[in-house]
C-alpha cells in the first residue's frame, strides 16, 4: 500500500464512496413482502418501481410477516403448516422453516434479525425464535389468542395484543416475563409502537376504535373512533400520522398524532388488512385481501398513488417493509 | 413415575403429529351473472335491501329495519324455516352496490363434536360479510357480482365436516348462485 500512495488514497476515498453508494442503493428500493394466504406464497414488491419482482413459495396459508431493520431477515408465519419460513432478504431465497406450535399468526423480529417472536393463536403464548440457530428457544405465556406484536428498537421489550382477552401485554425480552398488561377495546389485533412519542397504538376489531396507550406504563391516553373493523396500523411521517386499515369499509383512517383525531379517510382495495410504511415515511402500503392487491398511498398528500397486483388472498399482517 | 414423566414429551409429540391441526383462514367467493338488461333496470330490482325476498328462491320473507344508513338491518326468513339477520355496512346507489354482514342466524342442527354440543348455523359460516354490485357492461348488458368473505363455522382446530371450509364455501356459493340465477330470469322475463 505504501508503495502506491495514489492507489492508497484512491482506495481510502473509493471505499467509503462505494459503501455510501451501496447504502443508498439499498435504501432506494426496500422490498415489501406480501403474504398470499390463498396460494402459499409471498409476493416481493420492489418499492422503487412498485412492481412484483419475485414470488416465493412458503409454507401453508401464510399470514404474518416481519422484516428485520436491515431488510436481511424475513419471517413468515404459516398457520396451516404450523411453522415459520425464513427468507434471505438479499437474494430472496428461502433459507428454511422452523416448527412453531399450533397456531402461528402474528410475528415480529428485532432490528438485527437475531430474535423473532411468534404469537400462537391457539396456545396463548409468544414463542421466541433464535433466528441464527433456527429454533424456538423460549415460550412466554400471554393473554388469549395473541395476534399483533411489536419489538422496541433496542430489542428489550415486546408488545402483544391478546385478541380474546381484550388486552395488551408488555414482555421484558431479557427476563422473558410479562411485566405489564392492560385492558383495551374489544378484540385488539394489530398494533404499532411509536418510540419517539412513547406510545402504543392498538386496533380494536370489534369496538371499531384505536386505543392509544402510554408505552411504558400501558396507561390509556385516548380512544379514537375509526372505521368499520379496524385491523392493522402503520405510523407515517415519523409517527405524526397513524394509518389504520378498516376491513369492512375498504378504507384507511388517517389519525393526526397531535390532536388524536381522524383527519381523513382514504379509499383502498377490498378488505384491507396488513399495512406498512416505506422508510421515506410518506408512502404507505396497504394490502387488500379480497382484491389481491396492494394500494400505495401518499400519506403526505392524502391520496392514492398506485395499485400493485399481488397473489391470491394477500394479507401481509406485520411489518412487511424494513423499517 | 420418573419413567412415565420422561415419556410425556414424546407423547405430546405424537399427539401433535396426529392432531393435524388446521387453523381457520378466511375464505372468499365471487359469484357473477350476466344479465341482458340495462344496469338501471337491474339496479331497480335489487336496490331495496329487502328485495332479496323477491328475487332469491330460498328467501321467503324479509323485514327491513332502519333506512339505508350503516347499521340498518333486514331479517330474512328462509324456505327451510331458518332465519338470518343482516346488517347494512355500506350503501352506494351511485356505484350501484351495497355491503352487509350477517349479524345472527338460526341453528340448522346441533351436533356433538370434540365432546361438546355444536350449533351448526343455517348458513355454515362465521363472520360472513358480502357485497352485491351491479356493473354495466354495455347499454343492454349488466354484470351482477355478489362476493362473500367468511370463515368456516367452526373456529377451533379440527372442524367437523358440517362446519369445515368446504361446507362453508359450498353453502355460501350455492346461496349466491341460486339468487343470481333467479334474478337473471326475473329481469330478463320482465322486458
Amino acid at each position: 500500500m505504501l508503495r502506491f500512495p495514489l492507489l492508497s488514497t484512491l482506495l481510502k476515498v473509493a471505499a467509503p464512496a462505494a459503501l455510501f453508494f451501496c447504502f443508498h442503493a439499498a435504501l432506494a428500493k426496500p422490498y415489501a413482502f406480501i403474504t398470499n394466504q390463498g396460494e402459499d406464497s409471498v409476493s416481493v414488491i420492489d418499492t422503487a418501481v412498485d412492481r412484483v419482482v419475485k414470488t416465493i413459495k412458503v409454507g401453508r396459508k401464510p399470514s404474518g410477516v416481519a422484516v428485520s431493520g436491515d431488510g436481511k431477515v424475513i419471517l413468515v408465519t404459516n398457520p396451516e403448516s404450523r411453522d415459520v419460513t425464513l427468507i434471505d432478504g438479499d437474494n430472496l431465497q428461502v433459507l428454511g422453516s422452523i416448527p412453531v406450535g399450533e397456531g402461528p399468526l402474528g410475528v415480529a423480529v428485532d432490528r438485527e434479525g437475531r430474535r423473532g417472536y411468534v404469537a400462537d393463536w391457539y396456545q396463548h403464548v409468544v414463542r421466541v425464535i433464535d433466528v441464527p440457530k433456527r429454533r424456538v428457544v423460549a415460550t412466554v405465556r400471554v393473554g388469549k389468542s395473541p395476534a399483533g406484536l411489536a419489538v422496541t428498537r433496542d430489542g428489550r421489550r415486546v408488545y402483544v395484543a391478546n385478541r380474546d382477552s381484550d388486552s395488551v401485554s408488555l414482555i421484558d425480552a431479557v427476563t422473558l416475563k410479562v411485566v405489564a398488561s392492560r385492558k383495551v377495546g374489544t378484540h385488539p389485533f394489530g398494533i404499532a409502537l411509536d418510540e419517539k412519542r412513547r406510545r402504543l397504538y392498538v386496533a380494536n376489531v370489534l369496538s371499531n376504535d384505536v386505543s392509544v396507550l402510554e408505552a411504558d406504563t400501558l396507561k390509556l391516553l385516548k380512544t379514537v373512533k375509526v372505521g368499520d373493523r379496524p385491523y392493522a396500523i402503520a405510523l407515517a411521517r415519523g409517527g405524526s400520522r397513524v394509518v389504520v386499515t378498516n376491513q369492512y369499509e375498504d378504507t384507511v383512517s388517517v389519525i393526526d398524532a397531535v390532536s388524536l383525531r381522524v383527519i381523513d379517510t382514504l379509499d383502498v382495495g377490498e378488505y384491507p388488512e396488513g399495512i406498512s410504511t416505506h422508510p421515506d415515511g410518506r408512502r404507505v402500503y396497504v394490502v387488500n385481501w379480497f382484491s389481491n392487491s396492494v394500494t400505495v398511498l401518499d400519506i403526505e398528500h392524502l391520496k392514492s398513488l398506485t395499485t400493485v397486483a399481488t397473489g391470491e388472498g394477500s394479507r401481509g399482517f406485520g411489518t412487511f417493509i424494513a423499517p | 413415575m420418573r419413567r412415565l414423566i420422561s415419556l410425556l414429551p414424546l407423547l405430546a409429540l405424537v399427539w401433535m403429529a396426529t392432531a393435524a391441526a388446521h387453523g381457520p383462514s378466511r375464505q372468499k367467493i365471487t359469484v357473477e351473472v350476466t344479465i341482458d338488461a340495462p344496469a338501471e333496470k337491474v339496479w331497480e330490482t335489487v336496490k331495496d335491501f329487502c328485495s332479496i325476498e323477491k328475487w332469491h328462491p330460498d328467501v321467503t320473507g324479509c323485514v327491513h329495519e332502519g333506512g339505508y344508513e350503516k347499521g340498518a338491518t333486514r331479517r330474512l326468513t328462509l324456505a327451510n324455516g331458518g332465519w338470518i339477520v343482516d346488517e347494512l355496512k355500506k350503501y352506494d346507489p351511485k356505484k350501484r352496490m351495497y355491503k352487509y354482514r350477517i349479524e345472527e342466524m338460526s341453528t340448522a342442527k346441533t351436533i356433538v363434536w370434540a365432546g361438546r354440543e355444536q350449533s351448526v348455523p343455517v348458513l355454515p359460516v362465521a363472520n360472513y360479510s358480502a357485497v352485491i354490485e351491479v356493473k354495466p357492461i354495455d347499454d343492454n348488458t349488466t354484470r351482477v357480482v355478489w362476493k362473500g368473505a367468511f370463515y368456516r363455522a367452526y373456529m377451533n382446530n379440527n372442524p367437523p365436516e358440517e362446519m369445515n371450509e368446504e361446507a362453508a364455501i359450498e353453502a355460501a356459493t350455492e346461496f349466491h348462485r341460486k339468487g343470481l340465477e333467479n334474478l337473471k330470469k326475473l329481469v330478463e322475463q320482465s322486458r
